[in-house]
């Protein structure tokens, strides 16, 4: 029965592609099937060129779709009253281990923008290497989340996140955050605007070179300590981490770190309806 | 025959107590259970021996000179019944004088219990150590195990796990070193620097600070050592971040800054 199901998993993927690509319906599909069933998983997607979108659903398989991105903006001049028309390949693949699934596009140059569905309980490592967005919804599991050059956004997420970007902004918002797992999210020119549940017990430690930090949470802030050892040899300095604002909210316990250089820095209690 | 039954015919016949016609059933008896007649012969021989040893009677000066020691010990006990409390009493008449003895004799016993306190093997003293050696060793042991994990919030954990000053020590400094240069994720990395930046008392730390400027490829962490390098004051940083500045897709805020400090290194 598993290949009946598939194919009605694969045609209700090529509707919601069909949306989501409207105004363009050529792309790659792959349905791929866990060996366990029901049971947690991990999806990697790594170096990817272009958007990586992944969204939570309550099927047992994983649907990846695949589309040549359109032509950047500027790039049809002369081409008025034309149609794109995709070419090339995406040379979209993806290997299954122990539910452990692997996407790998190897378009040499061109930017692939992958949508994916994953059950539920998925750890996601996501990594774009140039020209796209990371965006997650409705995922619950370990996040590690790389963008460089663009930004990362997620919502209704539980469980944890590491997140890098360089210029790209970081948005967030959990439904729960995994008590013990540390969070961590920096950036150099992005903004850092994460939501957490109101009575999430968390202690912060935050810096920003030339960004200001901004909460809602009452932050018991205090001064980072120290560490003080006698004896210090000559030669050697013990480098001040002063500068590093640190606090609780409620009751303290899950670390999250929160740095960007140049961008402000947001915690937010969690509302319904805005991230 | 029994042990006992074998004795008294023996002694019986010894003494020569038994008729005649028994005495030689009992000597057979004897004789078929082992007691052949030379041993019998030398036992005669003994009891012999002892009859013929010549056993004084007790004489009357015997009788009175333990009359009299006898008397003598009565009334030496007596006597020093009847003086003992005058004299003895540590509170009483001259006793006060005694205080210093006393007062010695006190520390003598504290100076002892002191001495044997020290001096005594305590087995618990000895087990604390070790098992605050055993925490330590499972404490390395957890933080090298996570550091290994693919889960990169496991390894941040491990990371935070050594700012706990009771873990440190070389195997886990070597540990963050190795985070610091390879690990994938650069929030794993930037956490290593931060927690290694704080031992930079250890010149080894230094070292590995610099030589793994060469190593990292993330802006994040070209910031990060930059502004470690500039607390440091340290100008071997300044060859490696000479030759992150000459890429040209660098970034063009961090470039500055990295120019900013090579400046102010040299």
């Amino acid at each position: 029965m598993p290949k009946k199901r598939t194919v009605l998993l694969a045609a209700a993927a090529v509707l919601l592609a069909g949306a989501a690509f409207g105004q363009n319906p050529s792309f790659d599909q792959i349905t791929v099937p866990l060996s366990n069933p029901g049971q947690p998983g991990t999806l990697i997607v790594k170096n990817h060129r272009g958007d990586i979108t992944v969204t939570g659903y309550d099927g047992a398989v994983v649907v990846i779709k695949a589309a040549p991105a359109g032509p950047a903006e500027g790039a049809n001049r002369g081409a008025q009253g034309l149609k794109w028309i995709p070419d090339g390949e995406t040379r979209l693949s993806a290997a299954e281990d122990n539910n452990a699934v692997t996407v790998t596009s190897n378009s040499a140059s061109k930017t692939i923008n992958l949508q994916i569905l994953v059950p539920r309980r998925f750890d996601l490592k996501l990594s774009v290497k140039d020209n796209g967005r990371i965006e997650v919804d409705n995922v619950a599991g370990e996040m590690e989340l790389n963008n460089p050059n663009g930004p990362v956004r997620f919502d209704h997420v539980s469980g944890s996140a590491i997140v890098n970007t360089v210029d790209g902004d970081i948005t967030g918002r959990f439904v729960l955050v995994t008590p013990g797992l540390p969070l961590a999210f920096s950036s150099v020119y992005g903004k850092i605007d994460i939501s957490f549940p109101p009575d999430a017990d968390l202690t912060v430690k935050m810096k920003t070179d030339e960004g200001s930090i901004f909460s809602d949470f009452d932050i018991a802030v205090e001064k980072r300590k120290s560490i003080s050892e006698p004896g210090e040899k000559p030669g050697g300095r013990r480098v001040s981490l002063e500068e590093w604002t640190s606090g609780k909210i409620n009751k303290g316990g899950t670390d999250v770190l929160l740095k960007s250089y140049e961008g402000n820095i947001y915690i937010r209690k969690a509302r319904s309806g805005r991230p | 025959m029994s042990d006992k039954k074998k004795e008294r015919l023996v002694s019986e016949l010894l003494k020569g107590d038994l008729p005649a016609g028994e005495e030689a059933r009992v000597k057979e008896t004897l004789g078929k259970k082992g007691l052949d007649a030379g041993r019998l012969a030398e036992y005669e021989h003994l009891w012999e021996a002892l009859a013929k040893a010549d056993v004084p009677e007790p004489s009357e000066a015997m009788h009175d000179g333990f009359r009299a020691m006898l008397d003598e010990a009565k009334k030496t006990s007596w006597r020093s019944a009847a003086e003992a409390p005058a004299t003895r009493s540590p509170v009483r008449g001259h006793g006060w004088n005694r205080m210093p003895a006393w007062a010695f004799g006190f520390s003598l016993v504290v100076i002892g219990w002191f001495i044997g306190y020290q001096l005594t093997p305590r087995p618990e003293r000895g087990e604390i150590k070790a098992l605050n050696a055993q925490m330590k060793d499972m404490k390395t042991a957890i933080l090298l195990t996570k550091l290994e994990s693919p889960s990169a919030s496991e390894r941040l954990s491990a990371v935070h796990y050594a700012e706990d000053a009771a873990a440190w020590d070389d195997p886990v400094r070597d540990a963050l070193v190795r985070a610091l240069n390879r690990d994938p994720n650069a929030n794993v990395r930037l956490a290593a620097l931060e927690t290694l930046a704080r031992r930079t008392d250890d010149s080894r730390v230094r070292d590995a600070l610099v030589q793994s400027i060469a190593s990292q490829d993330s802006p994040l962490l070209f910031l990060a050592l930059a502004d470690v390098m500039l607390d440091l004051k340290d100008a071997r940083a300044v060859e490696p971040f000479k030759k992150i500045i000459a890429d040209p897709a660098l970034y063009y805020a961090v470039r500055q800054k990295l120019e900013d400090t090579v400046r102010r290194l040299t």
